[in-house]
């Protein structure tokens, strides 16, 4: 098995002339790595790429050496959630895994053995007769996870898998995909740095179709050091500030707040310099690529 | 085999399946062919023959149908079927001049003399009569031959003897005038030329019916008959139900469940033939089970062994089989295609244009030559069957044909949207989002 399991070559993809991915290079190891980029950056459209689920109109993807060009190939070694993850309502639980199952070729004893051990490593057996429309937002995207791991894939294919949990079920999705990576390599796509800071050693972030950062998490959150800085305003100025600053938190209440900004370039003679944190540097990384805010 | 059963309870499952399934017993039992409150009996010499069939003689035609069309011209008022949508037709003055000059041309008598009639103050159809050596325009603005034996010709009788039309009036005219008429109404009126033989009928003689009984008891043995009559009412159904049962079915597989299904291992074809097999086996299990319990119910008022024990189960096979796979296969086509349910829309466009228009059809409403939904109106007529099993068999074979190519067509778009084309669908919202 080649420790690069997912190898990106200068992929280019576009809708009419809108370009989604432009010129990507990118080699995804084993383990847990981050797919980190503002709304429209190209995530969603890289993640299908890899799944074959998107024909490759430039360059070339290969997930555990089978070419996406090759669906039928490259089908056996993923799984894939979508980030608008939906099941047939009116199945249960096991029901619909039933169904994934047979149409991922598994043999009735092998679905026998692994569904029950999958919805209970989900923490999901207690919802098994469950129908799928009655479950909540985590259980949904728990199955969602369990429904990629049931041909047990080397690689697994989450695309914003905590959108819209609560943090009690971010922080348990978390820690479950954690464990997953021990064994498989799992490519995390989101925009929320907390999911990223928390499980990932690798990332890149994407902006505008583009790749503007590719390594560890903590060399990345190293490259704004010296570029972050701290200062009171009154909230009134706030907006002035903002013209002439990227701003990447701000805190307190009454008539003054906390500031916490970025100075890319030079010293920007105000405030004092701070620790910067992954999402601040993930913001300068966005900054110098002439990307939005979130 | 595994997929096909897991298919087959899936569908069970659906609310729709039961709901088309309802609707096809409810219409069957409708139409009083649960069981057919008619049975199959020796016509007895002597007894009045009600049953009229076409003469197809132009002298019996002609009379009538000219009766017909200046009933029409009178009354300014006629009846059309074009595309299959009754249409009430009214002409203009220019038009009434247009037809008056034809039927000058058929009956003998000057366009003047019959507009005349026509635009006569109360000038109602009433008593009329056609031709004649002397045209009598009568005061409530009927008109009266008088000589020879005109009369009005009776719908339903024979023309009487003498009826005038215009001396030397061959067919071929007749005809030629006949389908003017038809454009000038705008076309599918009673006078196009394949609806003239629904003029001229006259009663069978009991040596035809005798034959007719006869031919039926060999081949048909009495189920033979009652299984085309049921299938000439369930075509009616099975040429649109199932649309909305395959649409229902594909559909569920919208645009959010449809990443986790594209990334599995198994095959677009398997997939789709699995469920299209699905769908047609559990829409055409309870026409057999229909089938069997006619059939049990014939031999009680035939007897057993009079009986064909089959027919029920071969006639729907050849009769009903091809319109369901065709119906299924075009549905489940268009909903893979579109990912929305306007495979609804387009059969029911298709089914309302067939049975409301007819192809080629007989005189009682059979149309054998309809590739969707192909009738057999009445009881027995197993002569006329036999005439037209050859077209009906190429219907058929074609309907089955088409059937394959369709879900084969199927196949080709799931695979084609399972590698990203054919996805408009929220495509650039995707990519927004990402």
């Amino acid at each position: 098995m080649p420790e690069t399991m997912i190898e990106i070559e200068d992929l280019c993809q576009s809708y009419g002339r809108k370009v989604a991915v432009d010129h990507l290079t990118l080699h995804i190891p084993r383990g847990m790595f981050g797919l980190l980029g503002p709304n429209g950056a190209g995530k969603t459209t890289l993640m299908r790429t890899i799944a074959a689920l998107m024909r490759c109109q430039q360059g070339a993807v290969t997930v555990c050496g089978a070419s996406v060009q090759k669906p039928a190939a490259v089908r056996p070694h993923i799984g894939y959630l979508p980030q608008d993850f939906a099941l047939y309502p009116n199945m249960t639980a096991e029901g619909a895994l039933q169904y994934l199952g047979l149409l991922s070729g598994l043999s009735a004893a092998c679905r026998r053995a692994r569904i029950p051990a999958l919805l209970e490593q989900m923490n999901l057996a207690e919802q098994a007769h469950k129908r799928v429309r009655a479950l909540s937002g985590g259980m949904l995207r728990r199955l969602g996870i369990a429904q990629a791991l049931l041909h047990d894939p080397e690689v697994l294919i989450l695309d914003e898998p905590t959108a819209g949990l609560d943090p009690e079920e971010r922080v348990r999705l978390r820690a479950l995909l954690g464990e997953l990576a021990e064994q498989k390599t799992v490519l995390l796509s989101t925009h929320v740095v907390g999911d990223i800071e928390a499980s990932c050693g690798e990332v890149a972030v994407m902006d505008g179709g583009r790749l503007v950062y590719c390594g560890a998490v903590e060399a990345l959150r190293r490259r704004a050091q010296g570029k972050v800085y701290e200062t009171e305003l009154s909230h009134g100025s706030l907006a002035a500030f903002r013209a002439h600053h990227p701003v990447t938190a701000v805190s307190g209440t009454g008539k003054s707040c906390t500031v916490r900004f970025l100075a890319p370039e030079e010293d920007p003679c105000i405030g004092r310099p701070c620790e910067p944190s992954v999402e601040d540097a993930y913001l300068l990384c966005v900054h110098a690529a002439g990307g939005e805010r979130q | 085999m595994k997929l096909f059963l897991t298919e087959c309870r899936r569908l069970l499952h659906s609310a729709v399946y039961w709901l088309t399934l309802l609707c096809l017993v409810f219409f069957l039992a409708s139409q009083g062919v649960l069981p057919d409150d008619k049975t199959i009996e020796e016509p007895q010499p002597g007894a009045e023959q009600s049953v009229l069939v076409p003469s197809n003689d132009p002298a019996l035609i002609m009379p009538e149908a000219v009766s017909a069309l200046y009933e029409g011209f009178v009354s300014n008022n006629f009846s059309t079927y074009p595309h299959g949508l009754i249409k009430h037709v009214k002409l203009t003055a220019a038009k009434q001049g247009q037809l008056a000059q034809l039927l000058a041309q058929l009956t003998g008598l000057s366009a003047e003399e019959l507009l005349a009639a026509a635009n006569a103050e109360g000038g109602q159809s009433g008593a009329f009569a056609v031709g004649g050596d002397d045209l009598q325009l009568n005061p409530d603005g009927s008109v009266t031959i008088t000589g020879g034996a005109a009369s009005a010709a009776a719908p339903d009788g024979p023309g009487s003897a003498g009826v005038p039309l215009r001396a030397g009036l061959a067919w071929e005219e007749f005809t030629g005038l006949m389908e003017q008429a038809d454009r000038l109404l705008g076309g599918g009126s009673d006078w196009a030329v394949d609806g003239l033989s629904g003029y001229g009928r006259v009663p069978a003689t009991y040596d035809a019916l005798l034959e007719e009984y006869q031919a039926s008891l060999a081949h048909d043995r009495y189920t033979g008959a009652h299984a085309r009559l049921f299938c000439d009412y369930a075509v009616c159904m099975l040429s649109l139900l199932p649309a909305f049962t395959a649409a229902a079915f594909f559909w569920q597989d919208r645009r959010r469940i449809a990443p986790v299904l594209y990334t599995r291992r198994v095959s677009g074809a398997a997939l789709i033939c699995a469920r299209f097999l699905a769908l047609v086996a559990l829409q055409f299990l309870p026409v057999l089970l229909l089938g069997g319990w006619l059939t049990v119910h014939y031999a009680a008022v035939y007897g057993a062994a009079a009986i064909s024990w089959t027919a029920f189960f071969t006639t729907s096979v050849f009769w009903l089989l091809p319109t369901l796979l065709l119906v299924t296969a075009l549905s489940l086509l268009v909903t893979v295609a579109t990912g929305t349910p306007a495979a609804v829309a387009l059969q029911a466009l298709w089914w309302f244009s067939e049975l409301m228009g007819g192809t080629g059809g007989l005189s009682d409403g059979s149309t054998y030559g309809s590739l969707l939904a192909p009738r057999h109106n009445s009881l027995g007529q197993y002569l006329v069957f036999q005439q037209q099993l050859p077209r009906l068999a190429g219907g058929r074979l074609l309907a089955a044909v088409l059937a394959v190519l369709l879900t084969a067509a199927a196949v080709a778009v799931f695979e084609r949207k399972r590698k990203g084309g054919f996805s408009w669908h929220g495509r650039f919202a995707s990519a927004a989002r990402s």
